[in-house]
């Protein structure tokens, strides 16, 4: 070439790199450059960015079930751009899926998977399978919880393969169960093993199109060589492609990351990265017994069928083999774009996915924020959840204590989504619900029959047209127990979410162990939040009735179970810590009310049970963390509610919470927690999900 | 401009867009610790009475904080090691407190083995017990810190020191923000 400079003579007489480099630039483009030579070079750019960023990425991340998602969490919130990087990786892939699609549709419609591009065409289709093996791999390494449950699909998909299967799955999991190993060995495949299969097959598969030349229809009137004209064709294509990720990452804001991955949880509504949503509605399409005719039978056809291509190209009519293939990759395509849409379709119309994404969405602004504000636990992120009485603490509280107890004035709250086939509308009974009125139509009367219990009494029926697009018709009522019950659907749809609320029976559990809750029961122990729904526990309201003490005495109570009661410290005796107020200088104006008034029924130390005659529960050390642990574990002790052992009586739960689960549950009752952080104006908010239990399970046929 | 040009121009324009796009979020990423500024919480913090030092006989004590590592906290743990060394009744201070922390490549000081001194293992930097340098290993002396001022006559003063990090290798004695 010309004009070249000492340094590169230097360089090219010792590696011979410029004459290679100018040579192959100038080489001829068969047909002359253009557009439909891009795809190759896009998707070989989309597979770059993919590198970079996966470099850049690995840089912060840790392959660990303890810390990946605090890891990521950091990158998305904490590091500079990060969330960028993430984002343009993360979109990334299904770019390079997209255009793996088009490259692929091109070369079989071009048939170049002929002679003598055979090999080329199996390298390509092994970098296919990297590829897909990449998007596999990669959607599980944030452990949260999208990547751990669809991974625990896929790998037990793998697990369902005749023979090998179940070793497979092992070896992949790394045993049983999924953690570390799991984390350690997918992410050795997915940022060693796959790329430098890619790699090196690009490599091959480079060299070979270059050996044969690009494929088109030769147009002899252009001649242009591969720089600058082709070249430019193919950055403006990954130009394209890169600014359209951008453009997506910074609509969608990035990734997203949910909630620390909690293998215990049952109710994340598991879905696939949309390219393998196909896949997983062809699973769904199948009963449990031919399943495998979905994971293996039908996909390994289609794979076996494109690896053969070329050498079915030698057997059969040239023709007909290219329009088979033809007809097979347009056939795949729009059957995948059919199972997509129809397994979006069932999610959109899926009332118990839409429940469980909320509360998804949920837990994953909560796991945000806690991080947020105090960094993660050094025992990992999974702690993160467990530890915050919004999140396991109300589990906690809406599975053990809120079928009699309240929180907040609210109780357990069922909410169940009935969806009737059609067999089973046809079958429901219309009548039932006739003396509705005529403003129901028969479909909403047999969905509401089929969806309500047998012993549900209907009491108000109300149809909301507010909302343009849908009609809504909610039918409130009581079952036996007396529940209110409270169904709603949209006319036209079948499904129906009911809505079943507790009746509550004993006192409001928020701000249990706090000033605040004495002050309350001294004022009024007959309203519903304290013992007003218990008449077991009607001592205090006897009480009230008979005593003299002013609003400001009451306070001076509270104030003293404040200072002197709730802060208990373990180990000191009652009659030890009483000694404390036996110089009258030092007492205080509420232990003298309390002596007066409380100490006829109630004891500190020893007494206090039914032995003694005294039916109220021993207060010594009342609200501090061991005094409610017992009540919890134990309330029917003597020294606690033993006294009404002959009634209805709080069951205790001793064994069945592990001493973190009652921690978190009296922080959760003490009001101990993070408060939820509103998005829209910075100020906090109670929690807007207390009490509400979601039971997503399809009724059974 | 022909043809052949205009592709040339295009392409790389393009080219250098495409590395821009890639670059800056790359670079600002991995530049992130440089970016972030930690504000300075440092504060006094309690260590000992006065009475518990004896002169000549230098104490070593920890710094017990809360720790933030990326994304973990970890409770309260040792971060760091103060060395104090308490003065003759005529020095101006009746305390002084020396970082732990070796100024020529941050490897622990120890007191030397006749405890006349202190020593680094790690390249055998010698400083004396007020701190100065015996050797020339290490760029300078080791890092005073901070003591609250306290009455030098009450045995049950508390020694309040703050602690603080300083760069390695050079002369002058940096904070670390």
């Amino acid at each position: 070439m010309r004009n070249r400079s000492q340094f590169s003579e230097w360089i090219d007489a010792r590696t011979g790199l410029v004459s290679r480099v100018s040579g192959l630039s100038g080489e001829t483009v068969q047909g002359g450059a253009g557009l439909r030579h891009v795809f190759g070079s896009a998707l070989a750019g989309a597979f770059l960015i993919q590198l970079i960023t996966g470099l850049l990425l690995m840089t912060s991340y840790v392959p660990s079930s303890s810390h990946a998602w605090g890891s990521v969490w950091f990158i998305e919130r904490e590091m500079m751009l990060g969330w960028v990087i993430r984002g343009l990786h993360h979109f990334g892939s299904s770019a390079v899926v997209i255009l793996l699609a088009l490259h692929l549709v091109q070369t079989i419609v071009m048939a170049s998977y002929r002679a003598p591009r055979e090999f080329n065409w199996w390298l390509g289709l092994i970098m296919m399978f990297a590829v897909l093996g990449l998007a596999l791999t990669g959607y599980l390494l944030p452990w949260d919880q999208k990547g751990y449950w669809a991974t625990r699909v896929a790998t037990n998909i793998a697990g369902t393969t005749p023979v090998i299967g179940p070793l497979a799955q092992q070896v992949l999991v790394g045993g049983i169960e999924y953690g570390n190993q799991t984390l350690t060995r997918l992410y050795g495949l997915h940022v060693g093993l796959l790329p430098l299969v890619i790699i090196l097959c690009l490599l091959g598969h480079w060299a070979l199109a270059r050996r044969h030349g690009l494929n088109g229809k030769e147009r002899p009137q252009r001649t242009d060589s591969y720089w600058p004209a082709q070249a430019f064709y193919n950055l403006a294509a990954i130009g394209l492609v890169l600014a359209i990720l951008l453009g997506v990452v910074l609509y969608e804001g990035g990734a997203g990351l949910e909630a620390p991955a909690d293998p215990t949880g049952t109710d994340y509504p598991a879905r696939p990265e949309w390219y393998f949503l196909a896949l997983y509605q062809l699973l769904n399409e199948f009963e449990s017994d031919t399943e495998i005719i979905g994971t293996m039978v039908i996909p390994g056809t289609i794979v076996t069928i494109l690896f053969f291509l070329p050498i079915l190209d030698r057997l059969f009519p040239k023709r007909l083999v290219h329009f088979g293939a033809c007809a097979l990759i347009f056939g795949v395509l729009g059957g995948a774009g059919y199972l997509m849409s129809k397994a979006l379709l069932a999610d959109w119309n899926d009332a118990a996915f839409i429940l469980a994404r909320q509360e998804a969405d949920e837990q994953r602004d909560r796991a945000d924020q806690l991080a947020e504000a105090n960094g993660l636990p050094p025992d990992g992120a999974s702690y993160l959840m467990a530890r915050d009485p919004l999140s396991r603490g109300m589990d906690l509280l809406e599975a053990n204590c809120l079928s009699c107890h309240a929180y907040g004035g609210k109780v357990r709250v069922q909410l169940q989504v009935a969806q009737p086939t059609a067999e089973q509308l046809a079958s429901a009974d219309p009548t039932r619900f006739a003396e509705l009125g005529q403003s129901l139509s028969d479909p909403v009367l047999r969905s509401l029959a089929f969806a309500l219990p047998e012993d549900f009494m209907a009491e108000e029926v109300r149809r909301d047209e507010n909302d343009v697009t849908q009609t809504k018709v909610i039918l409130k009522g009581k079952n036996a127990g007396g529940e209110r019950v409270e169904a709603e659907l949209v006319e036209g749809r079948s499904h129906v979410i009911v809505q079943t609320e507790a009746v509550q029976s004993a006192s409001d559990l928020e701000a249990f162990g706090t000033r605040d809750w004495i002050r309350g029961l001294l004022e009024d122990p007959t309203s519903p939040k304290y013992f007003g729904l218990v008449p077991q526990c009607g001592g205090m309201a006897e009480w009230k009735a008979g005593s003299q003490l002013s609003s400001e005495q009451l306070d001076q109570v509270a104030d003293f179970f404040a200072e002197y009661v709730i802060p208990y410290r373990e180990g000191v005796s009652a009659a030890s810590w009483e000694l404390q107020f036996e110089d009258p200088e030092n007492q205080h104006p509420g232990y003298e009310h309390f002596l007066n008034e409380c100490a006829n029924c109630h004891f500190w130390g020893l007494g206090g049970a039914d032995g003694t005659g005294v039916d109220a529960p021993n207060l010594y050390g009342w609200g501090s963390p061991t005094w409610t642990r017992r009540m919890i574990e134990e309330p029917g002790a003597r020294d606690l509610y033993g006294y009404l052992a002959d009634h209805e009586q709080m069951p205790g739960f001793a064994g069945q919470l592990t001493q973190e689960d009652l921690d978190v549950l009296i922080r959760l009752l003490k009001g101990d927690f993070l408060p939820v952080r509103d998005s829209e104006d910075g100020s906090t908010t109670q929690p807007a999900a207390a009490g509400i239990v979601v039971d997503a399970q399809q009724q059974p046929d | 401009m022909n043809r052949r040009q205009w592709f040339q121009f295009g392409a790389a324009a393009i080219g250098a867009l495409i590395g821009l796009v890639l670059a800056v979020p790359g670079v600002a990423y991995l530049l992130s610790p440089l970016l972030k500024r930690r504000t300075d919480d440092s504060d006094f913090r309690t260590l000992t009475r006065l009475g518990d030092l004896v002169e000549g006989q230098p104490r070593s004590f920890s710094i017990i904080e809360e720790q933030r590592d990326a994304w973990v906290s970890y409770p309260a743990t040792p971060v760091g090691t103060v060395w104090l060394v308490r003065q003759p009744e005529d020095a101006p201070e009746p305390v002084i407190a020396l970082s732990a922390e070796c100024p020529h490549l941050a490897c622990k000081i120890k007191v030397s083995g006749d405890g006349k001194g202190f020593l680094c293992p790690c390249h055998a930097s010698f400083f004396e017990l007020d701190g100065s340098r015996v050797n020339r290993i290490s760029p300078r002396g080791m890092d005073t810190l901070e003591v609250e001022p306290i009455d030098p006559n009450d045995p049950n003063a508390e020694i309040r020191v703050k602690f603080h990090r300083f760069r390695t290798g050079t002369e002058e004695k940096i904070p670390l923000a």
